[in-house]
């Protein structure tokens, strides 16, 4: 794959980064607001390269981190029902719903099966007419087209035993309310380039010159979020409050036209819940009228009596986890706080004994810094694992060749 | 002897029955067949006793362990073999449960001299794959040197027709010299890998989503037992072994860091991975260092032995790092941009990523 060993040049990364520091007078604050750039920023220590020239903020972009409690809870329900079989994308199988997750109703004999794309689960629902197929629709505008063309496919070949249960959440709406909350310091934003894939650049250039925000789109290889990085820099010192695009190869400027008339079709925009981040107005999908037949909700009788949607992300997520009144989520998802200045990082909290959504999901802020060490281990004196806790840059081996 | 569910004795008045049972292609096992009466008997007359090559073995009731010469110890290891598919791209079940068995004992520096076959089938089966499996399953343990010398047979009701299910137990032999265990792992040591990781697991995960010819991608399903030989048998100073299987090599290195209690260093570009295993992990969100491999294991052994390592296990292997000198347990991937990553326990479920 050339696209890999060009974006992950080790010369071309040493090359940036001292680009980046050299032209950084003073540190610099950088929003980001995928799972996937937090891995990949973590798992190849570019935090740790740039030495305090920049810090990554990580907004909320992990997708089932904020797929709202109560839409978990409704999967797990339905998952139950014998003759139902949901499908699921991997990750969101971890997160619990108010007492449960979806792994523990597959264990107990819930019919949940992993999907890689949403096409499978119209095809078992064409393999299998006796049983309830029931697609859980979650994630941002890059899972939005492909659970829409199931969908239309779903309704196009009439097929009466698939549904959708649908948690899809838009990421512009959140960003524009992270950006008018006077809590985030932030100097710039990396937007997400596979979201920005489908979007395009227009809904980000009103946000950058209504929030006097620099936004650089960015994808995800060290490359990629490095060149995004130096652009954003550059924009920065320009006082250029404008939408500069470093993920060309993969994103257009217009977005994916097609994509998007498929979503269109399918979904409607409407307020949404983010767990931990409470109700943001526009910021989700719902299933347009004319696909009322296919919603999950209102077959099996869900839409009735459902649990009112709490009002804040904090009464949310009390529910969720053993001792989750102690869980700062909605401060990480915010990037108000860093994973590792939470006093229960890694100490009572960690993959194993969760206490939110960001440490459970791989995706997760949390469990990204947990899963690849933590830049400053000194504030964690009693981490579980203290002498694992560590990310340090260090002076490139003299014998890095394989002989 | 090979048991199924019941004892069966066949009454003597009994003609026997022309085995119509297996005789066609779309037959198929019923219960019948570990139930003790005459479908058993001729499962076991007909499928099962050519597996062995001392035919005594069939008949008695517990097997009879070779002589263990003066020098040697004997070394066991057990395994469930639950793999699906059954068939993949270089091998099935069959190959696979000799082979990891064997391995196991191999990485004890064992050679491998009596093995176990205790089979669970789904009624339903097809004979027609069971004769598939079972020959795969001979002829992978002819090749280990090895033989059959006990054995069991269930039938039971599945909601797939197309499942079954193995357990072998492998006895093997080794010099009482040998000591290959990670408490022999020093600081300073070579840690190096016979070759390119991930290979048995995509190839599992293709055939499960029929993207297998996509991918054109064989498993790395294989003995490793004469490369080992070739190790010790070359008078090289080897201080551990270890079969790359669940977890992968990431996971197996974690567990050796562990139980030694010393730092492994390993720069992540010498990992050798082909690259449909690459594009296929950069789709799904998988690491290749966590995935299994069949036919992988890891030698950790004195720098000084790198070369001539390296001469034995072929163009394939790769030393890809070294035991450090702090005791810190932990395995560190070095970026060859100068940062290093801290390796952790990945969950244990393969979830593909969502976007």
């Amino acid at each position: 794959m050339k696209h890999l060993s060009e974006y992950r040049h080790a010369p071309s990364i040493i090359a940036l980064t001292r680009s980046i520091k050299a032209k950084v007078k003073t540190p610099l604050r950088l929003l980001e607001v995928c799972g996937g750039q937090t891995q990949s920023i973590r798992r190849n220590g570019l935090d740790a390269l740039l030495n305090g020239s920049v810090t990554f903020v990580h907004g909320p972009g992990c997708p089932v981190c904020v797929t709202p409690e109560a839409a978990i809870d409704a999967a797990c329900h339905l998952a139950k029902n014998k003759s139902v079989v949901l499908c699921s994308y991997g990750d969101m199988l971890r997160v619990p719903g108010s007492s449960e997750s979806l792994l523990e109703v597959r264990a107990a004999g819930g019919d949940v099966r992993v999907i890689r794309s949403p096409m499978e689960a119209a095809e078992l629902a064409i393999l299998n007419p006796q049983r309830e197929v029931i697609l859980f629709a979650i994630g941002f505008e890059t899972t939005a087209p492909a659970n829409a063309a199931t969908l239309m496919l779903a309704k196009q070949k009439k097929l009466k035993n698939f549904s959708t249960l649908v948690a899809q959440v838009r990421v512009p709406p959140i960003l524009s309310q992270l950006f008018q909350s006077k809590e985030l310091q932030i100097d710039g934003l990396l937007a997400a380039g596979h979201v920005c894939a489908i979007d395009g650049e227009e809904p980000y250039t009103h946000l950058a010159a209504k929030h006097r925000v620099p936004i650089v789109i960015t994808g995800f290889e060290p490359v990629d979020i490095l060149l995004g990085v130096s652009r954003c820099i550059d924009s920065i010192q320009a006082h250029q409050f404008e939408v500069n695009n470093a993920y060309k190869r993969v994103a257009d400027s217009r977005g994916n036209r097609s994509a998007r008339f498929i979503v269109e079709q399918v979904f409607e925009i409407t307020d949404s819940e983010w767990r931990g981040l409470g109700v943001v107005p526009k910021g989700g999908l719902q299933l347009r009228e004319g696909f009322h037949t296919m919603d999950a909700m209102i077959r099996f009788g869900l839409n009735q009596g459902r649990p009112p949607r709490s009002p804040t992300g904090q009464a949310s997520h009390s529910q969720t986890f053993k001792s989750a009144s102690r869980c700062l989520a909605a401060d990480i998802l915010k990037g108000r706080l860093s994973p590792p200045d939470c006093p229960h990082f890694g100490v009572s909290c960690t993959p194993s004994t969760p206490l939110g959504a960001p440490m459970v999901s791989t995706e997760g802020a949390c469990a990204a810094y947990h899963n690849f060490g933590v830049p400053k281990p000194s504030s964690l004196a009693h981490s579980e694992d203290t002498s694992s806790a560590t990310f340090q840059t260090r002076k490139r081996p003299a014998n890095a060749q394989v002989q | 002897m090979h048991k199924c569910n019941e004892p069966y004795h066949e009454p003597s008045s009994t003609p026997a029955c022309p085995s119509l049972a297996v005789s066609s292609d779309t037959n198929r096992v019923q219960l019948a067949h570990g139930g003790g009466g005459k479908l058993m008997h001729e499962l076991i007359q007909d499928e099962l006793r050519p597996l062995y090559q001392n035919q005594e073995h069939c008949d008695r009731d517990s097997a009879h362990l070779p002589q263990i010469p003066s020098d040697g110890r004997l070394v066991m290891s057990t395994d469930s073999f639950v793999v699906d598919p059954l068939f993949f791209p270089g091998g099935d079940i069959g190959k696979l449960a000799v082979c990891g068995t064997c391995n196991d004992l191999a990485m004890s520096g064992a050679l491998p001299l009596a093995m176990s076959l205790s089979l669970i089938i789904s009624e339903g089966f097809l004979f027609r794959d069971l004769r598939t499996i079972l020959h795969s399953f001979k002829t992978t343990l002819e090749e280990a040197g090895a033989e059959l010398i006990t054995g069991d047979t269930k039938v039971i009701p599945l909601e797939r027709q197309d499942q079954l299910y193995i357990n072998t137990s492998g006895v093997g032999l080794v010099s009482s010299s040998c000591q290959l265990n990670p408490s022999q792992i020093q600081p300073g040591d070579a840690i190096i890998i016979n070759g390119d990781l991930g290979r048995h697991s995509v190839c599992l995960l293709g055939a499960r989503s029929a993207t297998s010819d996509v991918l054109n991608l064989q498993s790395d399903c294989s003995l490793l037992q004469d490369q080992v030989q070739g190790l010790l048998n070359a008078g090289i100073e080897i201080h551990c072994l270890r079969d790359l299987t669940r977890g992968g090599f990431f996971t197996a290195l974690i567990e050796l860091a562990e139980a030694s209690g010393l730092e492994a260093q390993v720069f992540e570009r010498r990992i050798p991975v082909c690259e449909p295993v690459e594009t296929y992990c950069e789709l799904m969100g998988y690491r290749a260092g966590f995935l299994a491999n069949e036919g992988r294991f890891v030698c950790i052994a004195p720098e000084r032995e790198v070369t001539k390592i390296l001469n034995v296990l072929g163009p394939e292997a790769v030393h890809v790092g070294n035991v450090g000198s702090h005791s810190t347990g932990v395995v560190k991937l070095e970026k060859d941009f100068g940062t290093q990553e801290v390796l952790r326990r990945e969950y244990g479920e393969l979830l593909p990523r969502i976007c």
